[in-house]
């Protein structure tokens, strides 16, 4: 016979994770907050921010309703709030990634056409990554959420606790700077 | 990546390191950390229930210790259901890098922490002294799910069992579910023929264990006492090895734990080392922890669970994930979280005739 137990990790069909089983709801969504957190802080403080993201989502586990929306972007939210406390160090890091690039390019006289193709990403990746330093606050998070997280407008205005409104406008913006500093026209 | 606008896909492609089954790992270990430490509980340790006097060196300390694991809860003063009233275990993550069996995970660092500050607890412990015609006296407390017919429900209840084996092939003797002996009747066991002409004929090995063959294994190689127990296992088209060895290694210690030296039951902590599918957690009774060691394969898991104060085996759990049975908990009984299929925990010691205890 098969038994049913409730803290091994679920199929890749299972229903969505009752928020009382810490250990599901992990399984579940650990890796999507780790990719998330680490992209925006690196992968160290990440883990400490996506611990205390689960203790959070578990502590107000009876608030999360399903009828609202899905577990995921209301983790993306309690994460999104913790983040905030480390702006300093996104930043940081967002500068060092944009400095890091802009040192490989050194080699821009390299012959072949696979360097220069290599230049030329590294020159896209310090250009993103300086003006997503620049970006006001709640305009990177949006931005990252939508971009790295691919939650829709809904989600994002849910997770922030935003107006649907607001997730809109702050979301062009920040395209709007994302693209002007891909075309070299923004520093 | 769904989103394709160059903007956007410039921002989700920026360097990122993509979160490694270690980076995961650490988090849940922090998780859990914190978690433990917010409902303001402090594991007791077993040795807080452990007099000095049984880190000597004998049975009783097996005795003793897991005794208070198994303490009766009244009526039969032999043979009660234990009063346990709550079985707790920690979540264990499984990994999703592949080991060196792609057919199973690779076995994570936590596991091996543990398995290796077992070996180091276990070389310190004792060793007991069989004379001949001595049997093994094992008591098992169990708690097992049944299932009737095509029902999609199975209730979990209590499976207690007293076993006597002779340590010549670990072959069961006697066999008692409380006072009704198993063996006795027409359902009963006719014989231990096949068992004794299986040991006549194939020798002893890990299903089939002799305190002799015991004695011979290459304690001190962990490589090459892995290899053996493999080779025991070889030739099984459903399983692997790994999870086969790690099956027969809970039969094993579940009848003869107590026969182990020192020197082989840290060799063989340390031979599983190299094997694939193992991560490590924490079953609680009722404050008293234990290091739970589980191999996984596929939708099946064993877990064996050992005392962190002598390093010694003292139970053994089994799970299956995705079933389409919901275990019902036992009534009576403690409260499990998580509910599982199978959980036991065991004494032992050497007895002169089947009827002692």
């Amino acid at each position: 016979m098969t038994v049913t137990t409730q803290h091994d990790p679920p199929a890749a069909t299972a229903e969505p994770p009752d928020p009382a089983d810490l250990g599901a709801m992990f399984d579940a969504y650990a890796r999507d907050l780790l990719r998330y957190a680490t992209r925006r802080v690196g992968a160290q403080l990440a883990e400490d921010v996506v611990a205390q993201t689960f203790l959070v989502a578990y502590e107000r586990r009876h608030r999360f309703d399903a009828a609202r929306g899905a577990m995921l972007p209301w983790l993306y939210g309690i994460c999104s709030n913790l983040l905030r406390r480390e702006h300093r160090a996104e930043v940081r890091a967002l500068r060092a990634t944009a400095a890091a690039a802009l040192a490989g390019t050194t080699d821009e006289d390299a012959p072949d056409a696979r360097s220069a193709e290599r230049v030329d990403a590294q020159r896209t990746v310090a250009r993103v990554a300086a003006a997503l330093a620049r970006l006001p606050r709640r305009q990177r998070e949006v931005l990252l959420l939508y971009a790295v997280a691919e939650l829709e407008y809904a989600e994002i205005a849910d997770a922030l606790g935003i107006p649907l409104g607001s997730v809109q406008s702050a979301l062009h913006r920040a395209r709007t700077k994302i693209r002007s500093a891909l075309s070299g026209g923004s520093r | 990546m769904t989103r394709t606008d160059p903007d956007l896909r410039a921002v989700a492609d920026l360097p990122a390191a993509e979160p490694s089954d270690e980076a995961v790992s650490r988090t849940w270990h922090l998780l859990n950390k914190r978690h433990t430490a917010a409902r303001g509980r402090s594991p007791r340790r077993l040795a807080r229930l452990l007099v000095p006097a049984t880190a000597a060196l004998t049975v009783a300390a097996v005795a003793a210790g897991v005794f208070a694991l198994n303490r009766a809860g009244g009526g039969n003063g032999d043979f009660a259901t234990p009063n346990i009233a709550e079985i707790t275990a920690s979540h264990q993550p499984l990994p999703t890098a592949p080991g060196t069996n792609p057919a199973l995970s690779k076995t994570t660092p936590e596991a091996l922490a543990a398995l290796a500050a077992l070996a180091a607890t276990a070389e310190g412990a004792g060793t007991v002294t069989l004379i001949p015609g001595q049997l093994i006296h094992v008591r098992a407390d169990g708690w097992a799910a049944g299932q009737h017919g095509d029902d999609p429900t199975a209730q979990v209840g209590y499976q207690g069992r007293e076993l006597w084996l002779d340590p010549q092939g670990m072959i069961p003797v006697k066999l008692l579910d409380g006072e009704r002996d198993l063996f006795d009747g027409p359902k009963g066991r006719p014989d231990d023929t096949f068992e004794r002409d299986d040991l006549r004929e194939n020798g002893p090995s890990l299903r089939r264990p002799t305190p002799e063959w015991l004695a011979q294994l290459p304690a001190g190689d962990p490589a090459a006492l892995l290899a053996r127990l493999r080779a025991d296992v070889a030739g099984n088209e459903k399983w692997t090895a790994d999870h086969l060895v790690w099956d027969a290694m809970g039969e094993l210690y579940l009848h003869a734990d107590l026969l182990l030296s020192p020197a082989l039951r840290a060799g063989l902590l340390r031979a599983v080392q190299g094997m694939d599918g193992l991560t490590a957690g924490e079953v609680v009774i009722d404050g008293v922890r234990l290091v739970s060691i589980r191999q996984t394969e596929g939708r099946s898991a064993t877990e064996i669970l050992f005392d962190p104060v002598t390093g010694w085996a003292v139970g053994r759990r089994d799970l299956f994930r995705d079933s389409e049975v919901t275990l019902l908990p036992p009534d009576p009984g403690p409260r499990f979280d998580p509910l599982v299929g199978y959980h036991v925990t065991w004494t032992q010691n050497l007895v002169n005739s089947v009827d002692e205890r």
